[in-house]
């Protein structure tokens, strides 16, 4: 790479201080971009990376510290002042707006080809498509609304956006947060193309591997500062989690006794519905079982049906021995099937209600008692702070909101409501998305616990690694079936991407 | 630089916290200046009286606005139970049987309402807005637009009465507000709103019965209207076909004006309270210092954007 010898520095940041109401967010922070890089940020959560990038892009102000931009010293106060330095931000949700067209949305924030006062809309989509053919979407439609498209399709879209405003500097948090490693290649290539052009790109991830696979330097950040830069052929995987957590992290998975027992725990026959066809298997006692498959292949789609979530059309549910049937959710749940939800945020907790009432939400009803029947708030504290001790939750209270959480920690809290309940099946749906790596070793760890306890435990994801690292037997869904099932210890990623993507199998 | 902001963060949290009881207790303390008969019992047992029907219909629509949602229909739905109480007494039933006609009939549109909303999914807005105008249809069809005659004293006791020399009106306030704050605050059911409220999609997840919950809110909001009805009706001495709407507006700005209340923009029964007391304190005031009667309408309405504002200054950092 010809880059380090290059290195014309396009921007410059030196001791940036940012402080929240009792947090300080950021502490002398000093970063470089270098032109035509891809620099990744890395760090666990609550590390101040997303804050450091919304200085960059005017949407948090700093309290202190200067940013150059090309040797010139800037001031960055809003969004629009970024944008006319070149430095374009793409929101986590990509900020389009879903029910308009590809080319309103593409036009939206500068002027539309008019002529007198009508919009030429024949030039509009021209234009977009124009673009779009850059970048290789030659498949988008911009007459067509955005919610038409894949997530992976719309980001691409928006970073192209961008491009075509003359965006140098591309700012990307956790873009491949909702994406399957198919569309992720899109997005690398579209992103690789966009560097020859020399944009420079500002990258945050949680996922390691991406680093280096596509970045050429990395940042770590960990507790508000930078504690690492370096050349990424110069560093380990390994080095950047010890850098990110402070500590070492020998193994990521945590090992666990592997040795199934006979018992058999819960038994999926045939089960059918408009997703899924004809679903058939056994969990022992004892075991993770995983699943995983591209999107839509009717992983997410058989949990919703597991957990009563969506109705079955026919087959039958066996939990150690009997049938179980029910209607809804609720039903699911007095059976003990819970689900913990891909998103947190919207399906998984009330943000605006604290850690103690969203433990103790599912089990509400039981801990009233008395004339006129009241929650036993005593009780309801107690069984919170058992689970605080028991995860190490980090919070600063129990009455905090878990808006104030970050992502792990509000995670271990969906954990606490549902085991909080008498679950027998936790359905996990992608849990360790936006979590970092110490947190996440600290859930799988969790989970090891409850499986040991007799829990059955079916884990969701999309990350093969993880699910390798994690199962004991990993189920690969591809258009709606059951395409087979591999037990972890004799299988690799390579075998299994091919049963994801119906190569093998079935 | 750095501790200068902190106190100033830490004056803008007080005075979101605080702000909107210390602007009340400031209006108490200028109007009690301004005119000495504003400070005296009589005066406040008349507040009382005057916001007997504000408070009721106030936390009628907290209940609404905690579910998400919004009501629309509860000045109707009060006029029309309350004019069907007056005509049941009038056509000789007793008084505690009139009354019983008034929360059944609130009863009724509430739970159409919450049907119409949870059930058919109509968008709460339009559901109680198509029902309001049902009910006012009702009013006008039952009494020609005249008034309906024919209460008997036990009945305008309740807005006129004292027991042992505290207004009937103070205690039905007393009463409402003690059942309403223990029920929101203390039982699963009136925590279930909240969550529905805040997040009907994890409350779905978490096995809450959201349908159901959301037809008893508005079940709840109805029997409040039927209540609130029978007050208005009481305080006029006949049923009156347009006493019930006007009512609407200053129902939701008491409760917005509430969840400027010690809570920064959470909808709660303390709080609606305040904002009761807060807009017939002004009201109140105004009539005695014989300030023009319109001047209350743009008194009220800055009042409700000041506190609303400032409850909502700085929510978007977030």
């Amino acid at each position: 790479m010809s880059l380090q010898n290059q290195s014309t520095t396009v921007l410059k940041v030196s001791n940036i201080s940012k402080r929240f109401p009792g947090v300080q967010a950021l502490l002398d922070v000093n970063f470089s971009l270098y032109k035509g890089e891809i620099h990744a940020i890395a760090g666990e959560n609550g590390a101040g990376k997303s804050t450091f990038v919304k200085i960059l892009a005017g949407l948090i102000k700093k309290d202190s510290g200067t940013i150059m931009r090309n040797n010139i010293p800037v001031e960055i106060h809003t969004n629009l002042d970024a944008t006319k330095l070149g430095i374009s931000f793409v929101h986590q949700d990509f900020g389009l707006i879903p029910q308009m067209k590809i080319a309103e949305n593409f036009y939206l924030g500068t002027a539309f080809p008019i002529k007198k006062t009508k919009i030429q809309w024949h030039i509009a989509y021209a234009e977009t498509s124009v673009w779009l053919n850059k970048f290789g979407l030659n498949k988008i439609d911009p007459r067509k609304p955005v919610s038409f498209f894949s997530p992976a399709q719309a980001q691409i879209f928006t970073i192209t956006k961008a491009f075509s405003r003359n965006a140098e500097i591309l700012i990307l948090d956790e873009p491949t947060a909702s994406l399957t490693s198919e569309e992720k290649d899109i997005l690398f290539q579209a992103l690789l193309h966009m560097k020859d052009q020399g944009i420079s790109i500002v990258f945050i991830t949680h996922k390691l591997e991406e680093i280096s696979e596509i970045a050429d330097r990395v940042t770590v950040m960990r507790d508000g500062k930078v504690i690492n830069t370096s050349w990424v052929k110069d560093i380990t995987v390994g080095s950047i989690i010890k850098f990110m957590t402070g500590k070492d992290v020998g193994a990521k998975y945590p090992k666990r006794n592997l040795a199934l027992k006979d018992t058999i725990a819960l038994q999926v026959k045939h089960l059918i519905s408009k997703k899924v066809k004809n679903i058939n298997f056994d969990i022992y006692a004892g075991e993770i079982f995983g699943i995983i498959g591209l999107v839509a292949s009717g992983r997410t789609e058989f949990a919703r049906i597991l957990c009563g979530v969506d109705p079955l059309e026919s087959g039958k549910i066996i939990l150690f021995n009997n049938e179980i049937k029910f209607r809804n959710i609720r039903e699911a749940i007095e059976k003990g099937i819970c689900l913990v939800p891909e998103d947190r945020r919207i399906q998984g907790l009330i943000m605006d209600f604290s850690v103690c009432e969203n433990t103790v939400l599912t089990i509400l009803k039981r801990l009233c008692y008395g004339f006129l029947p009241h929650i036993d708030k005593r009780k309801a504290r107690k069984i919170t702070q058992e689970f605080i001790d028991k995860f190490s939750i980090k919070v600063q209270n129990m009455d905090q909101k878990v808006k104030f959480l970050s992502g792990g920690n509000q995670q271990k809290v969906v954990l606490s409501k549902w085991l909080s309940t008498k679950v027998k099946v936790l359905v996990l749906d992608e849990v360790t998305k936006g979590i970092d790596v110490a947190t996440k070793t600290e859930i799988y760890k969790i989970l090891n616990r409850l499986v040991e306890q007799g829990m059955v435990i079916i884990m969701i994801s999309s990350e093969v690694p993880e699910i390798l690292g994690v199962c004991n037997r990993i189920g690969v869904f591809y258009k709606g079936q059951l395409q087979g099932i591999l037990e972890a210890e004799k299988t690799n990623e390579e075998e299994i991407l091919k049963f994801m993507f119906g190569m093998r199998g079935a | 630089m750095l501790k200068e902001k902190k106190g100033n963060e830490f004056l803008l949290s007080l005075l979101k916290k605080y702000g909107t009881l210390a602007a009340l207790v400031t209006v108490i303390c200028v109007f009690s200046l301004l005119e000495p008969r504003f400070f005296s019992v009589t005066n406040f047992y008349n507040i009382a009286r005057q916001i007997t029907v504000l408070f009721i219909l106030g936390v009628a629509e907290t209940y609404a606005l905690i579910d998400g949602e919004i009501d629309l229909s509860i000045g109707w739905v009060a006029g029309l139970a309350g004019i069907l109480a007056v005509a049941a007494q009038a056509e000789g039933y007793s008084t505690s049987m009139a009354i019983l006609i008034a929360l059944i009939i609130g009863l009724l549109f509430g739970l159409c309402n919450g049907f119409l909303i949870a059930v058919i999914g109509i968008e709460s807005f339009i559901a109680t807005l198509g029902l309001g105008q049902i009910a006012n249809g009702l009013i006008f069809l039952y009494t020609k637009g005249a008034p309906v005659i024919g209460l008997r004293e036990n009945f305008m006791y309740l807005a006129w009465g004292k027991v042992s020399g505290i207004p009937v009106p103070l205690l039905i306030i007393l009463v409402i507000f003690l059942i309403a704050y223990y029920h929101l605050k203390y039982t699963s059911s009136g925590r279930f709103f909240y969550a529905i409220g805040y997040n009907p999609e994890a409350s779905l997840m978490s096995g809450l019965n959201v349908k159901t919950l959301k037809i008893l809110s508005f079940a709840i909001t109805g029997l409040l209207c039927g209540m609130g009805g029978v007050i208005i009706m009481a305080r006029l001495g006949s049923g009156q076909p347009t006493a019930g709407p006007g009512y609407l507006l200053n129902a939701i700005a008491v409760a917005y004006l509430g969840a400027s209340v010690l809570k920064e923009g959470e909808f709660h029964t303390l709080g609606t309270l305040v904002g009761a007391v807060f807009i017939g304190t002004i009201i109140n005031g105004l009539t005695i210092l014989n300030v023009q009667y319109y001047y209350q309408f743009i008194a009220t309405g800055m009042l409700l954007l000041i506190a609303v504002g400032l409850a909502s200054m700085g929510k978007k950092k977030q």
